[in-house]
C-alpha cells in the first residue's frame, strides 16, 4: 500500500511540473501575460514552459520513487493559486505598439509622443535643449489636497520595468489651475512643455492609494497647453523605455 | 551612488569569498546536496547501474534521487533529476514569496518615514524593507527613489542590500547550504552593508 501511495505521488509531482509548464505556455501564447511580467521576458517564459513540459513529461512516465509530501503539498497550493489567477485566453494579442508618427502637430505646435517614465529618465539627463520642447503624455489623474492648494495635479502612469510587484508609477506634477474639473483616477492625455520647479513636494511622500509606490519628479513639472479626457488604456502600464525618438509612448 | 553601490557590493562579495575559500568545498552544502555535484561520491567503487539495495546513510536524498534511475537511459535520469531538483527549489522559492507578498500587502511604507530624521537607523529601516519586499534589482533604483525625504546613504544601503540578502534568499540559502554557511551568506553582507552606507553616509554628509 505504501509502495503504491509513493508511485501515486511520484506520478503527482510530474504532473505539477508538466502542468506549471503548461500554465506558463498558455500565458506567453493566449493569456494576458502583461498582468505579471514585462513582455520583453516572455521568450524566457515561452523557453522555460517547453522544457517543464517536456521534463514534466518524462517524470510523470518515470515516477521518482521517493517522492516529498512538503514539496507536492506547497505545489498544489501553488496550482491552487494560479487557478484563482483566472487565466484569460485570447487569440488576439492585446498588446499593440504605437506604430503612428512619433510627433504630433496640434495648434500649430509639434509635440514629441513619450510616455512618463521615458520624459523622467529624460529629465534626469542634463540635456539642454530638454525645456523648449513640447511633449504629449498619457496618464492618470491623482489628486492630493496639498497640490489642489498649489494649483497642481499628479499625472501618474505605473511602470513596470521587470514584474507588477517591483512595478512603480512615476509621473510630474502639472501646473494647472484648473484641477478641480478633473476627478482622481481619470485618464488623460497632456499637451505640455517642461517648467523647472522651485518648490518641493508639499507630500513629500506623495504615495497614490491603489499604486504599490509613487515616484514624481522633484525637479520638473509640467505646464499644459492642452489637457485632452481619454479613456482609460486596454493595458494601461508602461513596458517599453526608449531613450530616443521614436519613443514607446 | 552608482560607485558606492558597487564598492559595498566588491567588498561584500570579497570578503564572502575569502571566508568561503578557508573552508573545505563539499562541507558548504548540506549533505543531501553533495550528491548533486558529486554523485560518484555516494559509493565508492558502486555506480548507478548496478543499483542501491541499501540507501546510504550519509546521504539518504542522494539515494533517493538515484533509485529510481536504474534500467534508466542518462536522459531520462537528468529530466528526472531536473523535475526533482525544480520541485525541491520551487518550494523554498514558493514559501519565500508568499512570506514577501505578505509583507508587501500589510507592510505600510509610511513607517520608514518616522526614521527619515537618523541616517544609523534610516539605514536600517532601508536594508530591512530591501530584505522584506524582495524587489527586482532591475526596478529597485526607482523604488529607493521614490522615498525622497530618506538620506542617500538609507537608498544606498537598500540597493546593496536587496541583490544579496531577501526572503526568498534567506530561504534558500537555508535549504542548501549548511547552517554556518548560511548565516555567514546572511549576517556578513547585511553587517558590511550596514557599516559602510554609515561611513559613506558620515563622510559625504
Amino acid at each position: 500500500m505504501a509502495e503504491i501511495i509513493k508511485k501515486i505521488c511520484g506520478v503527482i509531482e510530474g504532473l505539477i511540473v508538466t502542468v506549471i509548464g503548461l500554465y506558463m505556455g498558455l500565458l506567453v501564447l493566449f493569456g494576458d501575460y502583461w498582468r505579471f511580467l514585462n513582455p520583453k521576458f516572455k521568450w524566457l517564459t515561452g523557453a522555460t514552459a517547453v522544457i517543464l513540459i517536456v521534463i514534466g513529461s518524462v517524470a510523470t512516465i518515470v515516477p521518482n520513487k521517493r517522492p516529498s509530501y512538503s514539496r507536492i503539498i506547497v505545489f498544489l497550493l501553488f496550482v491552487r493559486i494560479l487557478s484563482v489567477g483566472n487565466l484569460e485566453i485570447s487569440l488576439t494579442p492585446r498588446i499593440h505598439s504605437d506604430t503612428g508618427a512619433s510627433r504630433l502637430t496640434v495648434d500649430g505646435a509639434e509635440y514629441i509622443k513619450i510616455n512618463l517614465a521615458e520624459l523622467y529618465m529624460l529629465t534626469e539627463k542634463k540635456e539642454p535643449n530638454k525645456m523648449d520642447t513640447h511633449y504629449v503624455v498619457r496618464g492618470m489623474v491623482k489628486r492630493s489636497r496639498a497640490l489642489d492648494d498649489l494649483g497642481q495635479f499628479a499625472l501618474v502612469r505605473n511602470a513596470v520595468f521587470c514584474c507588477l510587484a517591483d512595478s512603480v508609477a512615476m509621473g510630474f506634477r502639472v501646473l494647472y489651475d484648473g484641477s478641480e474639473e478633473l476627478a482622481d483616477g481619470q485618464w488623460v492625455e497632456v499637451y505640455a512643455t517642461l517648467s523647472a520647479l522651485t518648490q518641493g513636494l508639499p507630500d513629500p511622500e506623495f504615495q497614490s492609494e491603489g499604486l504599490h509606490l509613487t515616484l514624481l519628479s522633484e525637479s520638473y513639472g509640467l505646464t499644459p497647453s492642452k489637457i485632452v479626457s481619454i479613456e482609460e488604456p486596454e493595458i494601461p502600464f508602461m513596458f517599453d523605455f526608449k531613450e530616443q525618438e521614436p519613443y514607446a509612448y | 551612488m552608482v560607485l558606492g553601490r558597487v564598492s559595498i557590493v566588491v567588498v561584500c562579495a570579497s570578503c564572502l569569498g575569502l571566508l568561503i575559500s578557508c573552508i573545505n568545498p563539499v562541507p558548504l552544502l548540506r549533505d543531501e546536496d553533495v550528491s548533486l555535484l558529486q554523485p560518484d561520491r555516494l559509493h565508492p567503487g558502486q555506480n548507478c547501474r548496478e543499483g542501491y539495495p541499501q540507501p546510504d546513510s550519509r546521504f539518504p536524498a542522494a539515494c533517493a534521487a538515484h533509485s529510481n534511475c536504474e534500467n534508466h537511459s542518462r536522459l531520462i535520469r537528468v529530466f528526472t533529476h531536473t523535475a526533482s531538483e525544480f520541485l525541491d527549489m520551487g518550494k523554498y522559492l514558493i514559501m519565500g514569496a508568499f512570506a514577501v507578498a505578505f509583507t508587501k500587502v500589510f507592510l505600510p511604507h509610511e513607517v520608514l518615514l518616522l526614521f527619515q530624521n537618523s541616517l544609523f537607523l534610516s539605514v536600517s529601516a532601508m536594508m530591512l524593507l530591501a530584505v522584506l519586499v524582495s524587489v527586482c534589482s532591475e526596478a529597485d533604483a526607482f523604488v529607493a527613489a521614490s522615498f525622497v525625504t530618506l538620506p542617500a546613504a538609507a537608498k544606498l544601503s537598500f540597493l546593496a542590500i536587496g541583490p544579496m540578502v531577501d526572503l526568498k534568499l534567506i530561504v534558500m540559502y537555508s535549504a542548501v547550504f549548511r547552517k554556518r554557511i548560511a548565516l555567514a551568506l546572511i549576517f556578513l553582507p547585511t553587517v558590511l552593508v550596514y557599516l559602510l552606507s554609515i561611513i559613506l553616509g558620515v563622510v559625504l554628509g
